[in-house]
């Protein structure tokens, strides 16, 4: 080791705030960097899920909304068809 | 050659190349630049002229050599991306545009913390600083511009040209010291001839530089998968690649 002591490391011969401001941005800018990389990462995953499961709901949406439709015709006919019975009684 | 090269073109097995390197190179430069970072700054010995305060160069140097490196991989993926139209080297730019922007930035906050008890001043708009500011002003605007255009082909085209036509800048950079009258040191490492420093001192620094590039290196292949799954956010091999790390619950 270089230095005697741990104070003089910290001080860096009377430069101990220029050299670990360096360090200290140096470190802080890549770290916010890589989490940055790392975040959008995972929050992309989550969207891709997200996006499924809503495709999903449309999809559920869409079937229960053509049973509905596909069953009010029915009833819609059947009535038709009653009530066109019903006439010619 | 290109046959063996082709598959990588396809997003999905880069997507996997990426995955498959990823954790060598985040461990292998993390493990690199500590230990540079540790040696550089309590093991070499002092400068006999800047004493301690030297050990900036620890950071400083890797930081900007890496700048200018990452700008030529940037725009030599700009280039391919507009000759050979390959689709993923677009986002391999825009992969590597925000490295380049904060290994610009720690360049000149650490150059703004040397120059201070060394000339005397933060900032000076010497020929060396103001080329290395235009340098990070062309990242930004790189990033800029992509982000400015709806559809992401034309996008990549028009920040590609802006790449390619910003590199007039790298050879000012390397040469503001010598075309101009400046305030900024010469070349140490990068020149002809040996080296005008002690290998004690020389080796953590080249060390460093080898751990900057590797951590450059691990954040680029993130950032990769990130510009291909945004792209094929809708594919099935994505959903599928979703549901697979959502169930092992580490999306990593």
């Amino acid at each position: 080791m270089h230095f005697d002591d741990i104070s003089s490391f910290f001080d860096m011969g009377g430069y101990g705030l220029y050299v670990w401001l360096s360090f200290g941005a140096a470190s802080l800018s890549l770290l916010v960097l890589w989490l940055d990389s790392f975040l959008s990462k995972r929050t992309l995953l989550t969207q891709v899920l997200s996006e499924q499961a809503r495709q999903a709901r449309i999809k559920v949406a869409a079937e229960q909304s053509a049973a509905a439709e596909k069953s009010a015709a029915a009833e819609k006919s059947a009535t038709a068809e009653q009530r066109t019975h019903g006439e010619e009684i | 050659m290109w046959k063996w090269l082709h598959p990588y073109a396809k997003p999905e097995h880069t997507y996997y190349l990426c995955q498959r390197l990823l954790p060598w190179f985040s461990l292998l430069g993390l493990a690199v630049i500590l230990f540079a970072s540790v040696w550089g700054l309590a093991f070499a010995p002092t400068d006999y002229q800047q004493s301690e305060a030297y050990r900036i160069i620890y950071v400083h140097v890797p930081s900007a050599v890496l700048s200018k490196s990452l700008y030529s991989a940037m725009a030599i993926a700009a280039f391919v991306g507009l000759v050979w139209q390959v689709k993923t080297s677009f986002m391999a730019m825009m992969a590597l545009a925000p490295i380049g922007a904060t290994v610009t930035f720690v360049s000149l906050v650490t150059g703004a913390a040397w120059g201070k008890p060394m000339w005397g001043t933060w900032w000076e708009w010497d020929a060396r600083l103001t080329s290395q500011l235009i340098l990070l002003f062309l990242f930004l605007g790189v990033i800029s511009l992509y982000k400015a255009f709806e559809d992401k082909q034309q996008a990549g085209k028009a920040a590609g040209v802006m790449a390619m036509v910003g590199v007039i800048n790298l050879p000012i950079i390397h040469y503001s010291v010598q075309w101009w009258n400046t305030l900024h040191q010469g070349a140490t490492i990068m020149k002809l001839g040996k080296p005008s420093m002690p290998p004690e001192m020389l080796w953590p620094l080249l060390l460093s530089i080898l751990g900057w590039a590797l951590v450059s290196a691990a954040i680029f292949l993130l950032r990769m998968q990130n510009e291909i799954l945004q792209r094929e956010i809708r594919r099935p091999w994505v959903v599928a690649l979703a549901n697979k790390s959502s169930t092992l619950s580490e999306g990593t």
